[in-house]
């Protein structure tokens, strides 16, 4: 009963990055750019977690403010934008700071625990260890399907 | 056969085109059997696919379209009538072709379907044609056809109208030789056989409108080259951009004293990039807009099959075939439209027998009307059948447990009809081959609401429906207004605008006056009350626009907005500029907030949201047209009452006109009036339109000409160029009795009353004949 050595073994590039001094990732090869903060165009009634819309070479890209999406308090500064792109929909991600992209084998990618709550549980589906603490994965889809949710209901009531 | 791929993939795409047009030509033809035009088209149509189908080698293709020009040949030459059988076959034939040609495009050959039968058939039909026509003699033995259609609007039935100009001939006809107008030569010349028949090319002659825009038409179709769409997408969006680097280009010359001082010709490059990209802009705009006819060009077999499987009658109009709108938008909304037009003559349309029994004419009247309205296309479906019955629709409602026998009681007739659009929903009493499922309008409305669009509907029992679907601009550039509020730009489409009223403070107490209304802001406005919703609070901004209170004047501009069912003043603090903006599409968690039909961005680089006003009304619940404004402008629902336009004739008597009749009103000055025994004929969008005099249609005595300039009502196109000469128009009038048609005579439809006055209504349809006589009698050929 010999098993054969595991060929390379599964990975998931991720990009990190930082939220109220948490760490965050998400799948790398949705990200298409990121920039340091620019100006939004704010959205009257829109979701709480949309900060603006901002211009990204003449298409209109929302910018979803990732501290409100996973129940920080909101900060002051512009931040960075991470723009994904995720079901013919892009959106921008503002974060606080961003860290690295970096392999993480699948086998050490293990589910969330089950203390988190709110958008953090919506949104976060796997946890991994790196840079001396937990990264949270978070699910682009999620992310965005939680804003309209959050719009349906505004526009229900 | 690969060679010949490209040419083959070329052919099934001309034919699918061709094969509509046959559709629409053969029911047209059955309409008017003599249209020898029509006819010829119909011919050549055929014997262009049987030219094609043998040089590719389709065998059974050219057997089928033989025996159908066979069939046509001798319809040609006069040796058999237009009978419903014949029709049936010709119609069955292009069936067939239909089915062969998606059988080779799908798998490249004609397939293993048997057609022997088929043109045993269609010979067969042929002889039984000539045997009913040798026994018969001249009498022309057809019923009232079923379905009538109006789609072109010069009258073709005389046969003054035959040209009579020299022929061209030409030697051979091949595939892509559709020139000019073929002429059939009259029955008598033509001995050539049908199988080796050449094309005949005619120039039309100069004087005959009709020949001459056809002849423009297919000069047009020779010009024409096919374009890759992702291709026209792409030059859609660099114009686009073009325009913002336009508007950024625009703005900082405008702002910069110094640059236009040292570069006194800056300005003038500016205005000349300008100019430039107007024009860029509009001409690739129109490189994605098509004629919603591609839709409409269906209906006409549609209706009249459907017609004669449910043992109906139906008039099909059709108006405004040409109104453009987005491709995209085009094959969306096709199925959605088939399925009301189905419903309509399923469901709404009566039998010939019910409806005599209930006074309306046998034959039921399905109308199709296509506009722009508000920078929305909206398309209206109308028919005079028995209407949605109310209570049957809330009965069901009430079974299917969407609400409580106590609810349902309540509510008002329009809202128990938005049940119908509930999945699974209805209350046919059977289900028949057409419709009655229940699987449909909901997935219309899905279908157009997820364009962004939305579904009407509005009925009176016994009177008919009306479906109105609108659609909106997706993607294109539009006019639009830009406003502040606060810190916040919005733009605000400029189509849906009716003008912009200041509020200042020396305003107050004038004829602008904000004030209350059972607690909703309602502004005076040339004797109507306006509501007014204030921006600023609907979005929770803080905003310097203010209404009056006890201590405050009030601030800001009222941007009056209209749309068909609502009319309302969005209060805003200033109105920055108008201009051309590129509209783009948000995200949809924000279309689904309703505020935002999409977002621009400015010449300064910043995004702009749009306004939806629709959406607004909605969410400020601004009430309806008909309600805030006492007199009760229509409503969808009044509509279906008919309405006249009063006129005063030239000897000043008054008539109406019924309104679905009159496409605009015009003036012409006198020196652009040809005149002859006391009817006019104007030249009108190179066109002749002929102008009758009322007086002299009703009553026989033609007015002299006396006046400067010439007032006329144009009648829509589907009743021909031709409109009618009165003095002055007075009104348009909803009268609350039917019209009483037991006083109607030659000419007159019968009477109205008007505030206690009679007055005669003009039976458009029956004058019109005699006024498209004028046309041919006064104009030199």
């Amino acid at each position: 009963m010999t098993s054969l050595p595991p060929a390379v073994a599964p990975i998931r590039r991720v990009c990190t990055f930082v939220v109220a001094g948490r760490n965050f990732a998400v799948d790398a090869a949705a990200v298409q750019e990121v920039f340091r903060g620019t100006m939004t165009t704010p959205v009257p009634r829109g979701p709480a977690a949309i900060r603006g819309l901002l211009n990204l070479r003449g298409r209109i890209v929302p910018a979803i403010d990732m501290r409100r999406r996973l129940g920080f308090d909101p900060s002051a500064g512009e931040g960075i934008h991470v723009v994904l792109s995720a079901g013919g929909e892009a959106y921008s991600l503002i974060v606080d700071a961003m860290a690295d992209v970096i392999d993480v084998p699948v086998t050490t990618i293990e589910k969330p625990s089950a203390g988190v709550e709110g958008g953090q549980r919506e949104c976060i589906d796997g946890v991994y260890a790196a840079h001396g603490g937990l990264v949270h994965l978070l699910s682009i889809e999620a992310i965005f399907a939680g804003l309209g949710e959050t719009a349906t209901e505004r526009k229900l009531r | 056969m690969n060679d010949n791929e490209e040419f083959v993939r070329e052919f099934l795409v001309e034919s699918a085109e061709n094969l509509d047009q046959l559709d629409r030509d053969l029911v047209a033809l059955e309409v008017n059997p003599r249209d020898e035009q029509r006819l010829a088209s119909i011919f050549r149509t055929v014997h262009t696919i049987k030219g094609s189908s043998g040089f590719f080698g389709f065998a059974k293709l050219g057997a089928i379209t033989h025996g159908g020009e066979h069939l046509l040949g001798q319809l040609r030459d006069g040796k058999i009538d237009l009978d419903d059988d014949v029709a049936g076959a010709l119609l069955s034939l292009v069936d067939a072709v239909r089915s062969i040609l998606d059988r080779i495009e799908k798998t490249g050959a004609e397939g293993d379907d048997d057609f022997h039968g088929f043109s045993q058939k269609l010979a067969r039909v042929s002889d039984e044609a000539t045997r009913r026509r040798q026994n018969g003699g001249v009498v022309v033995t057809r019923m009232t056809p079923p379905t009538e259609v109006s789609l072109s609007s010069a009258a073709t039935e005389s046969p003054g109208i035959v040209d009579q100009s020299p022929r061209v001939q030409t030697p051979t006809a091949t595939a892509g030789s559709s020139g000019e107008d073929p002429v059939i030569p009259s029955p008598g010349t033509g001995k050539a056989s049908h199988s080796e028949m050449p094309i005949e090319l005619a120039a039309p002659p100069p004087s005959h409108a009709a020949g001459q825009s056809r002849a423009q038409k297919s000069l047009v179709a020779e010009q024409s080259i096919r374009v890759d769409l992702g291709l026209l997408g792409s030059l859609v969006d660099l114009v686009g951009e073009l325009v913002l680097a336009r508007n950024q280009l625009d703005s900082t010359v405008r702002h910069s004293a110094a640059g236009q001082a040292e570069h006194p010709d800056l300005l003038k490059v500016v205005h000349r990039i300008d100019t430039v990209t107007a024009s860029l802009q509009a001409a690739a705009l129109k490189t994605r807009m098509q004629p919603i006819e591609q839709v409409f060009s269906k209906f006409p077999r549609i209706v009249r099959d459907l017609a004669v499987t449910c043992g109906k009658e139906v008039t099909l109009g059709i108006d405004g075939a040409d109104t453009e709108l987005d491709r995209s938008l085009i094959e969306t909304i096709r199925d959605p439209l088939t399925h009301l037009v189905r419903n309509a003559v399923d469901h709404g349309i009566e039998l010939p027998e019910v409806r005599l029994a209930r006074g309306k004419s046998a034959a039921g009247k399905l109308s199709l009307r296509a506009y722009h309205e508000s920078g929305q296309v909206t398309v209206e479906i109308r028919d005079d059948g028995g209407g949605i019955p109310v209570d049957a629709v809330r009965n069901k409602a009430v079974s299917r447990g969407l609400v409580t026998a106590e609810q349902a009681a309540m509510l008002p007739e329009d809202r128990v009809l938005q049940f119908i659009f509930e999945p699974g929903f209805s209350t046919a009493a059977k289900v028949t081959d057409v419709s009655g499922r229940g699987v449909g309008m909901d997935v219309v409305r899905t279908n157009i609401e997820a364009i962004g669009g939305s579904v009407d509907i509005a009925s009176r029992p016994g009177l008919g429906t009306i479906v109105r679907v609108r659609i909106p601009l997706t993607l294109a550039i539009i006019p639009a207004l830009i406003v502040t509020c606060g810190s916040h730009r919005f733009a605000i489409p400029q189509a849906a605008v009716r003008e912009l009223i200041s509020l200042r403070a020396s305003n107050a107490g004038s004829s602008v006056a904000v004030e209350g209304l059972e607690g909703a802001p309602v502004m005076r406005l040339r004797g109507r009350l306006l509501p007014l919703v204030f921006l600023a609070d609907l979005f929770g901004i803080e905003a310097l626009a203010i209404g009056a209170t006890a201590s405050r004047t009030p601030r800001g501009t009222v941007v009056v907005l209209r749309m068909d069912d609502h009319e309302f003043g969005l209060v805003v603090d200033s109105v920055a500029v108008s201009e051309d903006i590129v509209v783009k599409p948000i995200v949809a968690a924000l279309v689904a907030l309703g505020f935002y039909a999409g977002a621009t961005v400015r010449g300064d680089g910043a995004v702009v949201l749009i306004l939806d006003p629709r959406g607004i009304a909605q969410a400020a619940q601004v009430p309806p047209r008909s309600q805030s404004d006492g007199a009760g402008d229509a409503t969808a629902a009044d509509e279906i009452l008919d309405r006249y336009l009063v006129c005063e004739s030239p000897a000043g008597r008054l008539v109406a006109v019924p309104l679905e009749d009159v496409a605009r009103l015009e003036t012409f000055p006198r020196d652009q009036v040809q005149r002859a025994a006391g009817h006019a004929v104007v030249h009108r969008e190179r066109r002749l339109t002929a102008i009758a005099d009322v007086d002299a249609l009703l009553y026989g005595s033609p007015t002299p000409f006396d006046l400067p300039s010439m007032i006329a009502v144009i009648l829509t196109p589907t009743l021909g160029d031709v409109g009618l000469r009165v003095r002055r128009i007075l009104e348009v009038v909803a009268p609350e009795s039917p019209i009483n048609r037991g006083l109607s005579g030659r000419g007159v439809l019968g009477t109205i009353a008007v505030d206690g006055q009679a007055i005669e209504v003009i039976d458009v349809r029956a004058t019109i004949p005699d006024t498209a006589d004028l046309l041919k009698r006064q104009v030199p050929a």
